[in-house]
């Protein structure tokens, strides 16, 4: 007998945005389809995925302004806490979708070989990650008129100051009861948390590390049972400096991580093989909420980059040698350069 | 599947045995393999403490690994006790908190050996959880003295911890660790991520004979987790075949 479990209809909630995956559970989009494919089809309700910052959060704030830009098309409620920057100016940046959903997922151009017509027939490789399913792609070009993103009625936002507002309390004591309240509030539709740059600066205090994994046991209790899915971004650098193992901790109590590490630094930036990217990419922890096992990615060495209207992940291979030495000379790997000697091992 | 709950030793009268999950690891698989063990036992009940994974997780999976713990739920051979889904009204009190949980894992513990039952579990989710809401190690290891001490009280009763971050948690660890029958140690490779193997279960048995504990037996066995199965290899077993 087949041990294929089919998922009861009637059981699952019906909203915009979600989709059940291959593993059984729902999920809803990030916003990215690239980054869906590598976690697995989606970010699965009920679950918490943290993005590790790159140094100056440029890239997390892409990935940031993609989800929250999924959950405005799909009209989820959404919660965003940023201390660091004013929630209103991320979300009036948050992109459209594309006009030609179709076209924007294929992106595939019409390769007429003339001369090398041999290979015409062979299948392109492409090492951008990206599933089979059309789902909704944004265009980060395009923007919502200001007007469409004030009068959004299904966001609450917290900033630094109402937090100000809320002296001697912590953030995260009020970022907790106002996700309690909505919680109570909300039932028939998905609620997208949004936490940007936990662990800044401007979330410390006296018992900092104790206070963010209570928060996160909190947060947690609090996903898995209620229509709930929490993204949140840390800049990792500045976690690290303050306890080496309290990022485990973390890991512990959140679903998913993945990291980002963009090339900030000359060495990798001017290096051959990270030329074409922007980044590198990651994996600690993938969602196991409704597996024992989690999906296991095409690769694990992945690079980001950041086109003009979308953000790409890719594997992560060398760029083709097409130019040829500046002597023109055939050289072996292991002979020297000067032509007196044959080897030189 | 059998081979892992024999290799752990959950077939044999084990009273008091502790899952260590390191950095990055996640036992989930033992705690699943271990609750149908148990549950398609005659005459036995499991309460089980969910804190690191919820029930659904629990019961999404043993649907795959062929039991329904609905059905248990139903019969009331199965206990849950959520306290992840009480964190937001547990109290702050980390003394009141690990009092309140010993009293109603005892009283479930009492309403099964009043009811005739012959094999009562006690499975604890990750016991390190409750650091995150303010115990210390001190706290944890006497709850754990306090478990193991109901176990010498109750031959029908045997229990299972299991400690989360248990390379960080050492103080923790080396304490419950005294108490046990079995240790079982849930470890990565170190050598790094691999296709076939996930990995690396380091299973310890220890025997008491008049009052002095002994290792009766040290292995190391490698794991694979699958969608329906848990596969279990033999280190070396996997490599080149010529």
């Amino acid at each position: 007998m087949s041990s294929f479990v089919k998922l009861k209809k009637e059981n699952l909630p019906e909203i915009a945005g979600i989709k059940t995956s291959i593993r059984n559970h729902q999920i809803c989009s990030s916003g990215s389809d690239s980054f869906d494919f590598v976690i697995g089809g989606g970010i699965e309700l009920n679950s918490i995925i943290m993005i590790g910052e790159d140094k100056f959060g440029r890239y997390s704030d892409v990935i940031t302004k993609l989800y929250l830009g999924d959950g405005f098309h799909h009209k989820h409620q959404i919660y965003f806490a940023s201390l660091d920057e004013d929630p209103m100016k991320i979300m009036k940046d948050i992109p459209m979708p594309h006009e030609n959903q179709r076209q924007a997922q294929a992106e595939t151009s019409s390769n007429d070989l003339r001369i090398a017509f041999r290979y015409q027939d062979c299948p392109q490789i492409d090492s951008v990650q990206r599933g089979h399913q059309i789902g909704v792609t944004y265009d980060l070009n395009k923007k919502y008129p200001k007007e469409i993103i004030e009068s959004y009625e299904n966001i609450k936002f917290f900033t630094f100051k109402d937090l100000q507002q809320q002296y001697p309390r912590s953030a995260f004591e009020c970022v907790i009861e106002d996700l309690d309240k909505i919680v109570k509030e909300n039932s028939n539709n998905l609620l997208r948390i949004c936490i940007n740059s936990v662990g800044s600066p401007l979330w410390y205090s006296d018992d900092f590390s104790t206070q963010l994994l209570k928060f996160l046991a909190h947060l947690k209790s609090i996903t898995r049972y209620n229509n709930v899915v929490c993204y949140m971004t840390m800049p990792l650098h500045l976690i690290n400096q303050i306890d080496e193992t309290l990022i485990y901790r973390i890991r512990r109590l959140i679903d998913c991580n993945i990291n980002l590490e963009s090339f900030n630094n000359i060495e990798k930036q001017t290096n051959a093989v990270f030329k074409q990217y922007h980044g590198l990419l990651h994996i600690k922890k993938l969602q196991t909420i409704a597996a024992l096992q989690s999906h296991k990615p095409e690769a694990f060495d992945l690079a980001f980059k950041l086109k003009s209207h979308r953000f790409v992940i890719e594997k992560l291979h060398l760029p083709p040698e097409l130019q040829e030495n500046e002597s023109n000379e055939i050289s072996m790997s292991c002979s020297s350069s000067s032509g007196n000697k044959s080897l030189d091992f | 599947m059998a081979l892992l709950i024999s290799a752990c030793g959950f077939t044999e009268p084990r009273k008091f045995v502790i899952i260590n999950e390191n950095c990055d690891t996640d036992g989930s698989f033992l705690i699943s393999s271990l609750i149908g063990q148990r549950l398609r036992q005659q005459s036995s009940a499991i309460v089980l403490i969910c804190c690191h994974q919820s029930l659904k997780f629990y019961e999404t999976c043993g649907k795959k690994l062929g039991y329904n713990l609905i059905m248990s739920l139903n019969k009331k051979s199965l206990v849950v006790i959520e306290k992840l889904r009480d964190v937001p009204s547990m109290t702050s009190d980390p003394d009141k908190l690990l009092d309140q949980l010993y009293a109603e894992i005892n009283s479930h513990v009492n309403t099964f050996k009043s009811n005739g039952i012959k094999n009562v579990s006690v499975i604890f989710d990750d016991i390190t959880f409750f650091t995150n809401l303010g115990c210390t190690e001190k706290d944890l290891i006497k709850m754990s003295m306090k478990l193991h001490k109901l176990t010498k009280e109750c031959s029908e009763l045997s229990v299972i911890l299991k400690v989360g971050l248990s390379d960080l948690h050492q103080y923790l660890t080396n304490n419950i660790e005294d108490l046990s029958d079995v240790s079982i140690t849930v470890e990565k490779l170190k050598s790094g991520d691999f296709w076939d193997v996930d990995g690396k279960l380091k299973i310890k048995k220890v025997k008491c004979e008049n009052g002095i504990y002994m290792t009766e037996s040290e292995r190391n066995i490698l794991y694979y987790v699958g969608d329906h199965n848990v596969k279990i290899i033999a280190p070396g077993e996997h490599g080149l075949k010529i």
